[in-house]
């Protein structure tokens, strides 16, 4: 055990290899150990294989090779003590469409062991953190989408489990719920708890994560937490700025940004840091200081680094089809 | 926020699920409650008017047939197209994911499916008194032999659902299935070829006839019935927690 009480090995994947009826692959040789006490964002494009991964984690899906260990127990598809330990938001539609918000929330947490008083409890905080106690005696069938979705995210977080798997969370939502959930995750965390997260929208589970896993045709294409990752792609930082007056600045033209009628223009480079302070310095000098509205100097988002590493593997992908060669 | 408890006893969750299920009927209860009865009880009617003159033990087994018949179209026509619903739509990742007892879970939901379908059958037990002047006694041994008939045809219609690779299909097999227990329970076996008796007894529906029979005529059923029916049912059951758990 670590000092803070989690598992050094909370969850171990080994060759986990999914291949579907009909020869598609999903997951090819997938390998990683993860601890207890973080949020590991699970990132990659479409058909990647992430849901298959997260899938054949709860038991869902039977691995075609290779094992998964939770906390030291090999899991079995559909054993009873894996669905104990862990919980799961789908990206699919809720099955309890015919009872009302409060009674999906609530029977969900009963069924998970709460006694009928500390569900009700649980159901109306969970319910009162996502916005949703207004619409608790609505049948979730009448539901809109996002609501919906909030709902399904509701039952799945209402009994925490030592291993929750959530896919695509923030889809359908508007900002306003997205900020709710991405709260109610962040309220999640906790020394023996180890919550993997699916989510296209980079930029804002940038937040929540500790760690990536990036996947590429079933692969594990990088891994590591965004400070790593970041240290892998280079030293390299951003510097942004939008100033007025011509677009000529330090030899540079930048973008026409056009603001309130006036001449705006933008500048954005990608440096390594000592030069970008310099040129930085460069820019606070008097004689450009006045024509400055913003200045930005940052490490790169994780979205970006995402992007960086899309771009990488369009290249492989491309060297492959011109190899002639399969996966 | 700490964790939860992580299994519900069984006492507590069986009224859980039930609850589940009977929450279908806020949607659902046309088709349920009313569609079970109607189609059943029209074929009663039809046969009274088409053939006034049939024997005794005949209006007794069109009577006894369409009760089964009833449930029939509630556990075996709507539960396989429901249960189709959920596995393609992948809703049923919800319950698959819960520490429940997948044979509870199976059971819970045939009883409910079953019980949908008893104000129909109460229908046409009074629709057979009132066109044949049939002596139907309402027998305490009615409840088991319709919840076990239930459960059986509930297993099958579960597996036509969970076994199916559409839902369109799923109705069509489930259909198919509905149509062998309204030959079996309304043509006269004594009429049919010898192959066609023994084709009813793989019908889930076969020992429930025999027993349904004695028991609304107030008569000893043979344990044999009793045995085939029971075990009929585990086998459902069994079968239909199979499919369930079955891993993509």
């Amino acid at each position: 055990m670590t000092p803070g009480g989690a598992l050094p090995d909370h969850l171990r994947v080994h060759g986990l290899t999914k291949v579907f009826a009909g020869g598609v692959r999903a997951n090819d040789g997938i390998t990683f150990d993860l601890a207890g006490g973080q949020t590991v964002g699970i990132l990659g494009p479409n058909g990647a294989g992430k849901s298959t991964l997260l899938r054949q984690i709860v038991g869902l899906a039977r691995p075609t090779a290779g094992g998964i260990e939770l906390r030291g127990r090999s899991v079995t598809p559909r054993a009873r003590w894996l669905r104990e330990q862990v919980a799961y938001l789908p990206q699919h539609p809720l099955a309890l469409l015919d009872l009302t918000v409060f009674e999906a929330v609530w029977t969900t947490a009963a069924l998970r062991g709460h006694a009928p008083r500390s569900a009700r409890a649980r159901a109306l905080e969970v319910l009162e953190a996502l916005g949703l106690t207004d619409l608790r005696d609505r049948l979730v069938a009448n539901l809109s989408g996002g609501e919906h979705r909030l709902v399904t995210i509701a039952a799945a977080v209402v009994a925490p489990t030592p291993l929750m798997a959530l896919d695509e969370p923030s889809n359908e939502l508007d900002p306003l719920m997205r900020r709710r959930v991405w709260a109610l995750i962040g309220g999640l965390r906790h020394p023996e708890r180890l919550i993997l997260l699916v989510s296209h929208n980079v930029l804002e589970a940038e937040a929540a994560v500790d760690r990536v896993l990036i996947l590429h045709r079933g692969r594990v294409f990088a891994e590591g937490t965004p400070g790593a990752l970041r240290r892998e792609r280079g030293s390299g930082v951003w510097l942004e700025i939008r100033y007025t007056g011509g677009p000529e600045l330090l030899g540079h033209t930048g973008a026409a940004a056009g603001a309130d009628g006036q001449d705006v223009h933008r500048l954005r480079w990608w440096l390594p840091r000592p030069e970008a302070e310099r040129r930085l310095a460069a820019l606070l000098d008097d004689g450009h200081r006045r024509r400055l509205l913003d200045i930005n100097l940052r490490e790169p988002t994780l979205e970006e680094l995402y992007l960086s590493y899309r771009d990488e593997m369009e290249t492989a992908d491309a060297r492959r089809a011109a190899g002639g060669g399969s996966r | 926020m700490t964790a939860a408890p992580a299994r519900a006893p069984l006492a507590v969750m069986a009224p859980l699920l039930a609850r589940l299920q009977i929450a279908g009927l806020r949607r659902h209860w046309r088709p349920y409650v009313i569609v079970s009865a109607v189609m059943p009880a029209g074929i009663v009617l039809m046969l009274r008017l088409v053939a006034p003159d049939i024997a005794r033990a005949e209006q007794v087994q069109v009577v006894v047939g369409a009760m089964l018949l009833a449930e029939a179209i509630s556990t075996i026509v709507m539960l396989s197209q429901q249960t189709a619903w959920l596995r393609q739509s992948h809703a049923l990742d919800h319950y698959l994911v819960l520490p429940i007892s997948a044979p509870l879970y199976l059971t819970v939901t045939f009883v409910c499916y079953t019980v949908f379908a008893w104000p129909g059958v109460a229908c046409i037990m009074v629709e057979g008194a009132v066109l044949y002047g049939l002596p139907l006694h309402l027998g305490a041994l009615m409840v088991p032999i319709l919840l076990l008939a239930g459960v059986a045809m509930g297993g099958i219609g579960a597996l036509i659902g969970l076994l199916s690779p559409r839902e369109g299909l799923a109705g069509l097999f489930g259909n198919l299935v509905m149509m062998g227990v309204l030959f079996a329970g309304l043509v006269p076996m004594s009429a049919a070829p010898a192959w066609a008796s023994w084709a009813v007894r793989l019908l889930p529906s076969g020992s429930g006839m025999s027993l349904l029979r004695q028991a609304t005529l107030g008569g000893a059923a043979p344990w044999s019935d009793w045995l085939g029916l029971a075990v009929y049912a585990a086998v459902a059951l069994a079968a239909a927690v199979w499919a369930l758990q079955r891993p993509e």
